[in-house]
């Protein structure tokens, strides 16, 4: 392994659109997917990922290669991270936290969620709805119904403003 | 791969995540918000039925405490009836004297919590009743296995209350504030917490010794009193270094060192009031301290310190007597020192003092403040013609970063003159630039004559700037351009000296 040899060991990973990636393995490693993968020797020649396309791909690298280039401060890797995730819209947020399940990195899953509720919190359900594009599809009566039901939780905070 | 072409072409990607992915999300969310997630379509339904964490830490959500009774109640009761892990748990309640309905959820369902899979329980608990009032805290709390992070205010502590005492093999943090608790109730408590992380002991009363040694994962201790309690009940005797601690925070109690002790991991002591004795800081080895805070020390006054701290990034002391103070880090590396100096009274010992320490502390950028001791300062003596001892060479003033001088104007001229013969400042200042009009006006004089005149150390260059607080930037200006500022984007003034 690299710790050996004293050269840095690069990995070929494969999307499922077949786009090629070549990774430092001490960065890829941060998914225990491939981490596991590494240690089993099954990384010799190309990792295919076939549930990650490669935009999204291209994206958990960069951060991969950003977050492993931070020596041991906590502090500082939350900020490259709310850094990393403060421009991305809401379509590669769901594509990112489904790769960062599908790679298990833990670190990068729980701030892609953290980052969507924080995008829920305090807004309306038509708000909610509209950003994310669900479809209501209650009828009016059973929408009534289950507010009734929660009436509680719609007293308060909400808006529709859009930061 | 049927299934990623559909999410592909549809827009509606959230409600596609399973389950777990959208519990994760989910777990973010005050229960409330999680709730009202149900109404966004069919599939969103009864997500939040399921999740695997309740969050009651905002009390404000609920319309009173009945609702939130029965809200808390009917949600734990759904797990329980329906069998579904419950793993984290965070309850935030204020307890009023007739709220009987709060004390009996407690006793119902702590004690079921461990069979629902609990693994994170945080309770945050408080009295609502003034401490005086010696409401005794529900024995239920401590017998709650599951706790992860406790935060106790305003309660009595007595032998009752921990009568059903637990092991807490999860409990991170512990956090007593405004407790009356005796140190033997104190000690069986923090034995039983082998995880303990962060302890926060906070204006308790009664406590008078807190041993920590033994705690093996403790990194983060805060402790405070108020100065008046402390008077009455004597100060608490705090023991604590175990190897694992990071930060240690103490006002108004007696640090017991030992001698020789290694703080290890230690990275920030702040110590604040603390009367006893601190010679031993010289014989401890702090090989990983970054900050370290010293206020109002008297345990300081006669001592001679040496601090073996080689990563020292930061020191700060501030107190009404010059103290004795030298710091050993690395020479390569560049840190700061910042004094707060209170004086009553300025003498040529104070100077040769002050000197003394300046020199102690030269390898470091220093920022020195200077303030008058009270309000009085028709009080306050300054002597004018002072005497540095011949064994001292001043011919090499120590260059100070900052000085500040936060005194009466009338003292400014003598405080100056001793000041400039026992160091070299780059800047006078930060005065605001209208608050402070009388300073400024007072130092522009002193300072040109300074300038232009025929003193000792008299300066090449005095320029006065201010500092716009958008663009981070000094500017050069002129005491007669002040008034044309915008109050907000500058704030300060200070005299750049070369």
């Amino acid at each position: 392994m690299a710790a050996e040899t004293g050269t840095p060991t690069t990995l070929t990973l494969k999307s499922n659109d077949d786009e090629l990636f070549s990774v430092a393995e001490s960065a890829a490693i941060l998914s225990v997917t491939i981490r596991n993968m590494v240690e089993d020797g099954c990384a010799g020649g190309v990792i295919p990922l076939d549930n990650v396309d490669g935009k999204t791909l291209a994206s958990v690298i960069t951060y991969m290669n950003g977050i492993s280039a931070i020596p041991a401060d906590e502090e500082k890797k939350k900020s490259y991270r709310d850094k990393f995730l403060s421009d991305k819209d809401f379509e590669t947020l769901a594509d990112m936290v489904l790769a960062a399940n599908y790679l298990n990195m833990s670190c990068l899953m729980d701030a892609v969620s953290a980052k969507i509720a924080q995008v829920m919190e305090k807004k309306s359900v038509g708000w909610v709805r509209r950003k994310f594009g669900i479809e209501n599809d209650y009828t009016p009566e059973e929408e009534a119904a289950v507010k009734e039901e929660h009436k509680w939780t719609f007293e308060g905070v909400e808006t529709d403003d859009d930061n | 791969m049927a299934k990623k072409l559909r999410a592909a072409n549809s827009i509606d990607k959230i409600s596609e995540l399973p389950t777990d992915i959208l519990h994760k999300i989910l777990y973010y969310l005050s229960h409330k918000e999680a709730v009202r997630t149900s109404l966004l379509s069919k599939a969103w339904r009864y997500i939040w039925c399921t999740l695997p964490n309740l969050d009651f830490s905002d009390t404000s959500a609920f319309t009173n405490k009945q609702h939130f009774v029965s809200i808390v109640n009917s949600n734990l009761q759904r797990y329980f009836d329906q069998r579904t892990c419950l793993q984290e748990l965070h309850l935030s309640i204020s307890l009023n004297h007739s709220d009987r309905g709060l004390v009996s959820l407690l006793k119902r369902w702590i004690p079921l919590l461990k069979n629902m899979g609990t693994k994170k329980f945080c309770l945050s608990i408080r009295s609502a009743r003034h401490i005086r009032a010696c409401v005794e805290l529900p024995s239920v709390v401590f017998g709650a296995e599951s706790l992860h992070y406790l935060h106790v205010q305003r309660f009595v502590l007595g032998q009752k209350a921990i009568q059903g005492l637990v092991i807490f093999k999860h409990l991170k943090s512990l956090h007593l504030q405004q407790v009356c608790i005796d140190e033997d109730i104190f000690h069986k408590i923090i034995l039983s917490c082998p995880s303990i992380e962060t302890m926060r002991v906070d204006r308790c009363m009664r406590l008078r010794k807190i041993k920590g040694n033994d705690l093996r994962n403790l990194k983060d201790f805060f402790f405070s009193r108020f100065q008046n309690v402390a008077f009455k009940e004597g100060l608490c005797r705090i023991e604590i270094h175990p190897p694992s601690i990071e930060k240690i925070n103490i006002t108004c109690g007696d640090l017991w060192l030992q001698r020789g002790a290694n703080f290890l991991n230690l990275k920030d002591l702040c110590l604040r009031l603390v009367r006893s004795s601190l010679d031993h800081l010289s014989s401890c080895k702090f090989p990983c301290l970054r900050s370290l805070k010293i206020w109002e020390c008297e345990g300081l006054k006669e001592s001679h310190i040496f601090i073996d701290a080689p990563k020292i990034v930061y020191f700060e002391y501030g107190g009404d007597f010059v103290p004795h103070i030298s710091i050993i880090a690395t020479s390569s590396r560049v840190w700061d020192s910042y004094l707060n100096l209170r004086f009553s009274k300025v003498t040529s010992l104070w100077y040769f003092k002050l000197n003394k320490l300046l020199k102690l502390l030269s390898h470091s950028n220093i920022c020195v403040e200077i303030n008058q001791y009270s309000m009085k300062y028709r009080d306050m003596i300054v002597q004018e013609n002072i005497n540095l001892g011949q064994d001292d060479n001043c011919d090499k003033p120590v260059v100070v970063e900052r000085l500040s001088l936060r005194c009466h104007v009338s003292l400014f001229s003598s405080l100056l003159e001793g000041t400039f013969r026992i160091c070299r400042p780059r800047n006078i200042g930060d005065y605001h630039y209208r608050g402070d009009i009388k300073r400024i006006e007072c130092l522009w004089k002193i300072l040109m004559k300074r300038e232009s005149g025929r003193e000792d150390r008299k300066f090449s260059e005095v320029r006065m700037e201010i500092y716009e607080r958008n663009k981070d930037l000094w500017h050069p200006t002129t005491l007669s351009q002040l008034p044309n500022y915008q109050p907000g984007e500058y704030t300060v003034t200070r005299f750049a000296i070369k």
